[in-house]
């Protein structure tokens, strides 16, 4: 990955699913947007440091994410100053079945969320969860335990009331 | 969990912008730095073309390798001089220039090098005073000074040393190549409270975290040299007297190992350190291309 052309390949392959997953994380699809393009200029800005990593989308990710959390930071300072003041639309309307499961998600330890997402969004193994997070492939194992459980426990109770 | 699959579809309905306009965008912040650095040297070149020395102003609690000499004359003789300001303005990057004595900061975003391949940008809150170009130095929040000190230094693979002793045997020896290296060695150095390393990614660099305490208990002023030494890398040593609190991140950055140091002293408030946190969590490191 030597110039912005093989950038170009990883971008059209990986913004969508990364968005998903941020979208996931995060419950915003615009924060997600944004965090994900702010993390393709750091990368394009350090593509040298880039053509040496093993994974690009896996380095894509986690500078996204650390965009995400500095931006949450900010969106607290922002929202206590300017609560008044109405953001922008979002130009991609979520539909509400969408809407149950990240909401669902919001309520899970943000550690347990993340796993859960990297495992079935991002499809990666317990092994390359670990290596990601940098964590013990047993702490992701028992993470996304009990993110499951939590999970069905929670998607249960929004379907309670049709059983009614 | 195919609930969670559903989610996937959301994707369908982002539209990506251009790429061509992400790079459009990370051109231009390249361009900003390289504006801030001539922008940087035609102040300097005004404020010594204006008669002002910019020199020998650095205040106490700005940090420096313990090596670094200073002669009595120099402060002595040095007249006050007029702390330029620097302000990077809305959006871009302002490239901190070195070694000419202090600076105060404006709230915002900054270029600061570490060595002559690697930078990094942080951001910065308001009337944080710069001291030659590496060290930033926050206001106290009760509003009595200075408070917080920040900078990056690096703990070279082959020549990092901590002492036998960091009060009563400044004699080196040369501590592992490895991140993972540094953080065991300060662990089990004496005297010093170290806390368990946790592992951190940093803009995409892995490292360790640690807390470095030195006990109010110890009297520095009983160490050699007067002194409490952490460690040394090349031509810098560092140390500090009782009191001190540094949380570092020691990441692995291209090969090259650095702490990034975020110190204070006991009488800190939590406000102090959220301002210094909220620094550490800005870093962005930038190799030369």
């Amino acid at each position: 990955m030597r110039d912005t052309g093989d950038l170009d390949e990883l971008y059209s392959a990986s913004y969508r699913r990364l968005v998903v997953q941020l979208f996931a994380i995060c419950g915003d699809l615009a924060d997600a947007e944004d965090a994900v393009q702010e993390a393709f200029v750091t990368a394009i800005r350090k593509r040298r440091q880039l053509a040496r990593v093993g994974n690009p989308e896996a380095w894509v990710r986690t500078v996204a994410l650390n965009r995400l959390r500095t931006g949450w930071r900010h969106a607290l300072v922002v929202r206590k100053y300017q609560a008044a003041v109405p953001g922008p639309l979002a130009e991609v309307e979520v539909g509400p079945e969408h809407v149950a499961i990240v909401t669902a998600l919001a309520q899970l330890d943000a550690d347990q969320r993340q796993v859960v997402v990297l495992h079935h969004l991002g499809d990666l193994g317990t092994a390359e969860i670990s290596v990601e997070l940098g964590i013990p492939q047993g702490t992701v194992k028992s993470r996304l335990s009990r993110a499951r459980s939590r999970l069905a426990d929670l998607l249960n109770e929004r379907e309670e009331p049709h059983h009614v | 969990m195919s609930d969670l699959d559903q989610l996937r579809s959301v994707g369908n309905e982002v539209r990506p912008p251009s790429f061509d306009s992400l790079v459009t965008t990370a051109r231009r912040r390249t361009r900003r730095t390289a504006a801030g650095v001539v922008a940087a040297f035609i102040t300097v070149v005004m404020l010594i073309g204006g008669g002002m020395r910019i020199a020998g102003d650095i205040d106490r609690s700005a940090p420096g390798p313990a090596n670094r000499p200073t002669s009595p004359s120099q402060v002595t003789t040095t007249p006050k001089p007029t702390t330029p300001t620097y302000s990077p303005g809305m959006g871009a990057i302002f490239e901190l220039p070195q070694e000419i004595g202090p600076a105060i900061l404006r709230q915002g975003r900054y270029a600061v090098r570490v060595t002559p391949t690697l930078s990094y940008e942080v951001y910065t809150p308001d009337q944080v005073k710069a001291v030659n170009g590496s060290f930033l130095n926050t206001r106290s929040a009760s509003g009595s000074g200075w408070a917080g000190i920040f900078f990056v230094s690096t703990a070279s693979a082959e020549g990092t040393i901590l002492p036998a002793h960091p009060c009563r045997d400044h004699t080196g020896r040369v501590v592992g190549p490895t991140v993972s290296d540094l953080a065991g060695a300060l662990r089990r150095q004496p005297l010093l409270d170290v806390s368990k390393p946790q592992v951190i990614n940093v803009d995409g660099y892995q490292g360790l975290w640690v807390d470095v305490r030195i006990p109010i208990e110890v009297d520095a002023s009983t160490c050699v040299n007067d002194i409490v030494r952490l460690f040394s890398s090349g031509q810098d040593s560092w140390g500090w007297v009782e009191g001190f609190m540094g949380r570092w991140w020691i990441l692995d950055v291209d090969g090259e190992r650095v702490v990034v140091n975020a110190q204070c002293d006991t009488d800190c408030s939590k406000s102090d350190w959220r301002t210094l946190q909220a620094m550490l969590e800005s870093v962005d490191f930038i190799p030369d291309e």
